[in-house]
């Protein structure tokens, strides 16, 4: 099997302070290949945003790496220098964030920012004037923003949640990336907007071929854009595989409640199906599995020690069904794994 | 249900007829107005006691500006707004207290709604210190119940905001909502900024509450699924006017408005077997400067014909309408019989 594009092993991310760490991301593992797109899920706190930093090496002190490996293009990304890692960021791997208001400059014309942009990719090869104005014109096309030319004159403020997020992912797409963090893109926007703004980068990702990491809770969103999903609760990994057969086979209960309580609109119901509960303190997370608190299905194994990730179903990169729950133990010990 | 002032004894908590509010678009130097935004273009609506309307729309349609009018936190341009049938401006002192105790609000974001230096108690409690003969132990005590009804610990009272969860702020935002025994609660986007699990379980409390208090609500969201099970009645904005209104059932089942069918696309559910995915509206949601002409939805619409373009249609009841259905769209033709479960509704 070739290298994946991104693999990440056992990565732990922690805040607070040395003798009082609070892992974020606690143990998390997951690969992805080169033009896939992987939508990671969880409720805010899980740690979903803290991995996507911790990839983009973007996490703000005291958030540290403690271990665990992130491999990008096989290269080991912990140890490069900040140097190295910033001629990587907004070249082969770049992001969107969840409020494009505050990834765009106020002050600068959309056109000089994503000029700029043009300009870091080119890694100081000279671009003249009028060259990286086609291109950031181009750009703006090519996230379809009409009259790019009108466009790339006005400031932030003069566009909708929407026309700004797609100028975000143009910023985003000036470096030809081969990997693309989105960390919620859609939350601030309508959900009209949403769903152009999705496919539209699932028709960017088709054309130019870059993999996708897109981080959102909304389940709806994830299936629209995915084709493999990661389910996080409480820092851990808790389920993965295709996004279809998670979605219609939920293995793990956490995601079988998430699916029960996004609610229907097909009918009224007095009361909707919810979680109980609240996730755990990350200050204290439990020593058995840390959904257990709240899950239905809690067994006594649940409160004493935490479920190792096993395959439910082989399978490529891109087939393969993974879980942490002790409902499905049998293949703890390896003899279902091919 | 709602009923035409007059018909009935009791007028409705809070009614609103043609309500409009203008901004003036500034430019230059001088500040002269240049332009103007009809955020609210013309709306009439009325909610009752024990009922829970809801207002969909995306951002720009003037929803917020409209809750901000039934707060009295904004005047309106044009249009009048009755509170138990008094003219808001026209109420005493004695009676703007009480519409203030009566109407209460909870707001999208619990993190900037919640004043981070007060402990929980006093944040709850706060509404109250404007009630004569009230001690700081009963309103403690008052404090304690509602954190109870709200399905908090009674630990929490002396806890500051950052130590509790968005869903459990946003708890502690209804509680000091419900604190002052309203009639109305006014819910902006109040789910928005939640997660799946615990947007189930406030929705719940909602429902809950609803029954426990028999409070109102009026809520404004773009959260299709929110409205689906929380409100009886639907209201469809788009650009400062509403066009369409039905009761939850035909909202859901049967929209008419092009736009109301448009919105209900957009909404992305899980789990939808075999449903072949939807293709996005077109267009933005637009700017409410330089309103065009005729139905201001036509330039998104795919169903526009001449009509659409020079002639505004107002909101009524037509032919393809349910009952207890209005819809504001050339589409459907103008049915001469108006419902009496609409009550004669003015427009």
């Amino acid at each position: 099997m070739s290298t994946p594009l991104l693999d990440v092993r056992d990565l732990k991310t922690v805040f607070g302070t040395d003798s009082n760490p609070v892992a974020a991301v606690d143990g998390v593992s997951f690969s992805v290949d080169s033009g896939q797109s992987l939508g990671i899920i969880g409720e805010s706190g899980s740690g979903k945003s803290v991995t996507a930093f911790s990839i983009l090496r973007l996490l703000s002190s005291p958030g540290r790496v403690v271990s665990g490996s992130i491999r990008f293009e096989g290269e080991d990304v912990l140890a490069l220098s900040p140097r190295e890692m910033s001629r990587l960021r907004g070249r082969k791997l770049s992001m969107i964030l969840q409020d494009p208001m505050a990834s765009l400059n106020p002050v600068f014309r959309v056109g000089y920012q994503i000029e700029e942009a043009i300009r870091f990719a080119a890694d100081g090869e000279k671009i003249s004037r009028a060259q990286a104005r086609e291109r950031s014109e181009q750009l703006l096309r090519m996230v379809r923003i009409p009259e790019p030319s009108i466009r790339a004159r006005q400031y932030p403020h003069q566009m909708s949640g929407g026309m700004r997020q797609r100028v975000v992912s143009a910023i985003a797409l000036a470096g030809n990336p081969r990997l693309l963090i989105a960390d919620e893109p859609t939350t601030s926007l309508d959900v009209t907007t949403q769903l152009q703004f999705l496919d539209l980068v699932s028709e960017l990702r088709a054309s130019l071929g870059f993999a996708l990491i897109f981080i959102s809770h909304d389940l709806g969103v994830i299936e629209r854009v995915c084709d493999r999903v990661a389910v996080m609760y409480a820092g851990r990994l808790v389920e993965s595989g295709p996004v279809a057969e998670v979605f219609r086979d939920p293995a793990h209960p956490y995601t079988r409640g998430l699916l029960q309580s996004a609610p229907d609109i097909s009918k009224r119901v007095p009361v909707l199906d919810s979680i109980k509960g609240q996730p755990p303190d990350p200050r204290t997370w439990p020593a058995g599995c840390r959904f257990a608190a709240r899950c239905p299905d809690q067994m006594d194994v649940c409160l004493q020690a935490y479920p190792d990730v096993t395959v439910v179903a082989a399978g490529s990169t891109s087939t393969v069904r993974e879980v942490a729950c002790w409902l499905h133990p049998e293949v703890a010990t390896g003899t279902h794994a091919d | 249900m709602p009923t035409d002032s007059g018909t009935h004894a009791a007028p409705p908590l809070v009614e609103l007829e043609n309500v409009a509010k203008t901004y003036a678009v500034r430019q230059g130097s001088i500040r002269r107005s240049a332009d103007s935004v009809h955020a609210v273009a013309g709306v009439s609506l009325s909610i009752g006691a024990n009922e829970a309307v809801g207002i969909v729309g995306e951002s720009g349609c003037g929803k917020s500006t409209l809750a901000r009018m039934v707060l009295r936190l904004l005047n309106p341009s044009a249009g009048n707004l009755r509170f138990k049938g008094t003219e808001y401006g026209e109420m005493s002192r004695a009676e703007v207290q009480e519409f203030r105790s009566t109407v209460q609000a909870v707001f999208q974001d619990p993190y900037s709604s919640l004043n981070p230096r007060m402990r929980v108690a006093d944040i709850i409690s706060e509404p109250l210190r404007s009630t004569p003969g009230m001690t700081r132990k009963a309103r403690r005590s008052r404090a304690l119940e509602m954190l109870d009804s709200v399905g908090m610990p009674a630990l929490a009272a002396d806890g500051y905001p950052h130590q509790f969860s968005g869903g459990q702020r946003q708890r502690i935002a209804i509680a000091r909502a419900l604190v002052s025994e309203p009639a109305l609660i006014i819910l902006d986007e109040p789910t928005a900024s939640l997660d799946v699990s615990i947007r189930a379980q406030i929705l719940n409390l909602f429902n809950k509450l609803r029954q426990e208090f028999g409070v109102s609500y009026l809520a404004i969201s773009h959260d299709l699924s929110m409205i689906r099970h929380l409100c009886d009645r639907v209201s469809v904005m788009y650009l400062g006017r509403i066009v369409e209104e039905s009761s939850n059932e035909h909202f859901y089942e049967n929209p008419l408005h092009p736009y109301a069918r448009g919105l209900l696309g957009s909404l992305l559910m899980p789990l939808a077997e075999g449903q072949a995915p939807q293709d996005p509206m077109p267009g933005e949601p637009p700017s409410a400067v330089n309103i065009q002409p005729g139905c201001s939805f036509h330039p998104r619409c795919d169903s526009a014909f001449v009509l659409c373009s020079s002639d505004t249609p107002e909101l009524a009841f037509r032919l393809g309408c349910e009952a207890d259905q209005v819809t504001a769209c050339h589409l459907y033709e103008k049915a001469e019989v108006q419902p009496t479960e609409l009550g004669g509704r003015k427009q």
